[in-house]
Order: C-alpha cells, then sequence, then structure tokens
C-alpha cells in the first residue's frame, strides 16, 4: 500500500506493506538512527517523534503515520550543526555506547518543545521510556538542563 | 502480527468507521494508538481502521461531569488540568503510572478499556468513580454503565461493529477525595500485580459515598461493597479502614502467576485497601 509522510521535513510517498512496523520501515528506508533494541516498547531506542510526541516504532504500525510528520534523530541535527541537546550529551559525558542516545535526546526534544525549564522530575517523567545499561542517567540529566539553559539562553539573545 | 493485514482506512468520522465496521465485518478491527493491537497474534484480521482521526481526542467539563474522548491518550489525561481538579485527581494518577512517556503518548483511554487487560490502570478508577462509556453501533448511540461494560471483555461489549466513542465520569464524583495504589516490579512494568483505587465523598467528616476497587488479582476490576460499608457514615477511622482491608482479604481470591503468589497478593492487596484509604481520608 502508499504511505504518504513527512520525515525530517521531506514529504514523500513510500510503498509498504499494511503489517509492518514503524521501526522495520524507518530503518529499511536508511534511517539507521532509529535502533532495534528490545521490539517489545520497553527499552526506548526506537523511540522517534510523530507530530512532535516521542513514540516507540515497535509499538506502531508504519501506516499509522500516513499524513503525519514524523522527525528522526537525523532530522534533529547534523554534526555540522548539532541541536544543542547533541552537543550537550557529549559535553556532559552523557553518551558511553551511543545505543540508547537517540531515543533519549528525541524524548528530551520533546519535553523542551513544551517546558523550558524542567525540574528533575520532569526530566524523569519525560525520559522514563528510554532505558541505558551505561551511564546511570545522571549525566544525562544534566545534558537535559544544560541543553535547556543553552535554548533558553540564546532565545534571549535573539 | 497481524499476518494477514492488507488495508488500512483512515475514516474521518465515527460514522464513517462505522460504516466500514460494517462491510467488512471479522476481518477489520481499530487502531488507535497502537500499542496494545502491534503485540496482538491474529489471522482473522485483514483491514485495520484508524479511528484517531475522527475527532475523538477532548477533554470537556460540562454541566454533567467530565467528558472524555476515546482516542484521548494517557499523556492528554495525565497533563489535563480539568482531570487533575475532578475526584481528588484519581484519573491523573493512574494515567500518569501507566508504563512509560513512549506508551502514554500513544496509547488511548478507548484501548485501555476496550482491551481491559486484567492489570490495565484506567478501568478501575473508572469503575471506581461511577464512569459511563459511549457506543455507536450503526446509527444509534447509547450509554452503559461502567460498573456493567467492565465485566466482560470491552470487545463483547462494543461489539463486532460497535465503536467506543467516549468515557463520563459523573459530576457526582467531582469532590470526592481518592487514592490509586499500583503494586509492580517497576513503575514501568506493564503487568501490575495488585491494584487498589478508593474514592470517599466526604461531607463534613460524614462519608456519604464510598467506593474500593480492586483490580489485576481479579480478571476484571471488581467494587467490595461490604467493604465499602464500613467506612460510610461519621468520621471513618483508622480501624474502620482495617476492617474494610480485612474485608477485602477475606474476599478476594487472587489470580497470580510466575510474577507473585496469591497468598502474596492477598498480603499485598489488604495493605494497599488500608493505604488507599487512609491517603482518600486526607
Amino acid at each position: 500500500m502508499k504511505l504518504t509522510t513527512t520525515i525530517n521535513g521531506v514529504k514523500k510517498i513510500f510503498e509498504i506493506e499494511a503489517k509492518e512496523l514503524l521501526l522495520d520501515f524507518l530503518r529499511r528506508e536508511g534511517y539507521f538512527g532509529v535502533k532495534r533494541g528490545c521490539e517489545t516498547g520497553d527499552c526506548g531506542s526506537c523511540a522517534v517523534l510523530v507530530e512532535g510526541k516521542a513514540i516507540a516504532s515497535c509499538l506502531m504500525f508504519a501506516a499509522q503515520i500516513e499524513g503525519r510528520e514524523v522527525t528522526t534523530i537525523e532530522g534533529l541535527g547534523t554534526p555540522r550543526n548539532p541541536h544543542p541537546l547533541q552537543e550537550c550529551f557529549v559535553e556532559t559525558g552523557g553518551t558511553q555506547c551511543g545505543f540508547c542516545i537517540p531515543g533519549m535526546i528525541l524524548s528530551a526534544a520533546e519535553l523542551l518543545k513544551s517546558n523550558s525549564q524542567p525540574s528533575q522530575e520532569e526530566i524523569a517523567e519525560a525520559l522514563d521510556g528510554n532505558l541505558c545499561r551505561c551511564t546511570g542517567y545522571v549525566k544525562q540529566f544534566d545534558a537535559v538542563k544544560l541543553a535547556a539553559k543553552k535554548i533558553l539562553g540564546s532565545w534571549r539573545d535573539k | 502480527m497481524l499476518k494477514n493485514l492488507q488495508k488500512f482506512y483512515y475514516p474521518k468520522s465515527v460514522q464513517e468507521a462505522a460504516k466500514i465496521l460494517e462491510e467488512q465485518g471479522t476481518k477489520a478491527t481499530l487502531v488507535a494508538g497502537g500499542t496494545t493491537l502491534t503485540r496482538i497474534d491474529n489471522p482473522q484480521i485483514e483491514m485495520v481502521v484508524d479511528i484517531s482521526r475522527c475527532g475523538l481526542s477532548y477533554i470537556t467539563e460540562e454541566k454533567d461531569g467530565l467528558h472524555i474522548g476515546a482516542t484521548t491518550t494517557f499523556q492528554e489525561l495525565f497533563k489535563s488540568s480539568i482531570v487533575r481538579n475532578f475526584a481528588g485527581g484519581l484519573v491523573s494518577r493512574a494515567s500518569g503510572l501507566v508504563s512509560t512517556r513512549l506508551v502514554r503518548n500513544a496509547g488511548t483511554v478507548g484501548g485501555d478499556i476496550v482491551y481491559g487487560y486484567a492489570y490495565n490502570d484506567l478501568p478501575p478508577v473508572f469503575l471506581a468513580l461511577d464512569a459511563k462509556v459511549l457506543i455507536v453501533e450503526k446509527a444509534n448511540e447509547r450509554w452503559i454503565d461502567f460498573s456493567e461494560f467492565s465485566q466482560k471483555h470491552g470487545t463483547l461489549i462494543v461489539g463486532r461493529n460497535g465503536i467506543l466513542k467516549e468515557v463520563l465520569l459523573p459530576r457526582s464524583a467531582k469532590n470526592w477525595r481518592s487514592s490509586y495504589q499500583r503494586f509492580a516490579r517497576s513503575y514501568s512494568d506493564w503487568e501490575a500485580q495488585v491494584i487498589v483505587a478508593t474514592a470517599l465523598g466526604l461531607n463534613d467528616g460524614t462519608c456519604e459515598s464510598a467506593r474500593i476497587v480492586a483490580a489485576a488479582v481479579v480478571q476484571h476490576p471488581i467494587r467490595i461493597l461490604e467493604a465499602e460499608k464500613e467506612v460510610l457514615g461519621d468520621s471513618p477511622d483508622k480501624k474502620d479502614f482495617e476492617r474494610a482491608a480485612e474485608i477485602v482479604y477475606e474476599k478476594i481470591e487472587p489470580m497470580a502467576d510466575w510474577r507473585s503468589s496469591k497468598e502474596y497478593r492477598k498480603e499485598v492487596l489488604k495493605v494497599l485497601v488500608r493505604r488507599a484509604l487512609e491517603e482518600s481520608s486526607r
């Protein structure tokens, strides 16, 4: 069946199977920043933004994004033009093996869009679907707080 | 995995969705968030009707109470100040405890109560608040008490062609105080082992209404009326709550699985009832 969707700002028409999951579809189309972790909706490495909301792509059919906007980590920032969250996760040491990071950053991106100065509890609630086996989460929370400051600062400077 | 799934429909109204279901019969099913349907095996399903575009995502307060559209997500419920101010925030608390943010952003009220798994968080709180649900079938709409809806698998009541459109939390429950207790291995563990929801309608110290609901330990959420009687009347106190908890302990034979035994769940259930009632009385 045909699927019309906007991925990272680019509107495209794809050919998909009705039964395929969003995770499988995105990786098949080359969005490797979307990771296959548990396939049961428990780990968050497959998280992407659909209409700005972080969801587990292993728990959604590709067909459900018909006419909707999807953002993967590739769409948030690039090595040449990184998003403040991407910079801060590196700066604070919030990244070790890196596998959970795309999903975690996308969850944090959703949070910062609606909450420019999140508290510890608010960060914990927003990121509670993203598991990390490496870091212990402290530096990652620091990264979100630092990114919040950077984004607020650059807004004030404008 | 829906291995025979061929086609998706994207109706723009409930009427359009109902028509498709009527035409396709057992080959079609509904999807809202997808967090449950993507984990189901059913070779009969060839078509999925996406009802997330039918204008059923809303939370409004009207004269008769709170109206919640069926495709409202757990996260929308959790963040809503209208919901937080209703019955001491019982629905907010339960919604916020559903799994993780990634699931809360997609999963919906309708999905939770129609699938009605024993460990789901919204059925017990809707039972505790005397909720009603609106079912659309063909051209007809009918309201059903949640106490009736919750006693069978939702799909048997919604019907082959039925669509759950809305949940109503009646105004009578608005000022009740409440508590939601959920016992699981961790916050994000889908399958809670013991759930208790309580609500007390207190008027100048006198308890005029009481709801004590147990879930997860039973197939469908259940009110324990004998326990509720213990806390009705003049200034219910700690002793009344302990007696109520004891009654629940006697009455309920928990379902159990590899996570914990039924003896353990009985003990936890008694503690959670007492805690929930104490919290509800504050």
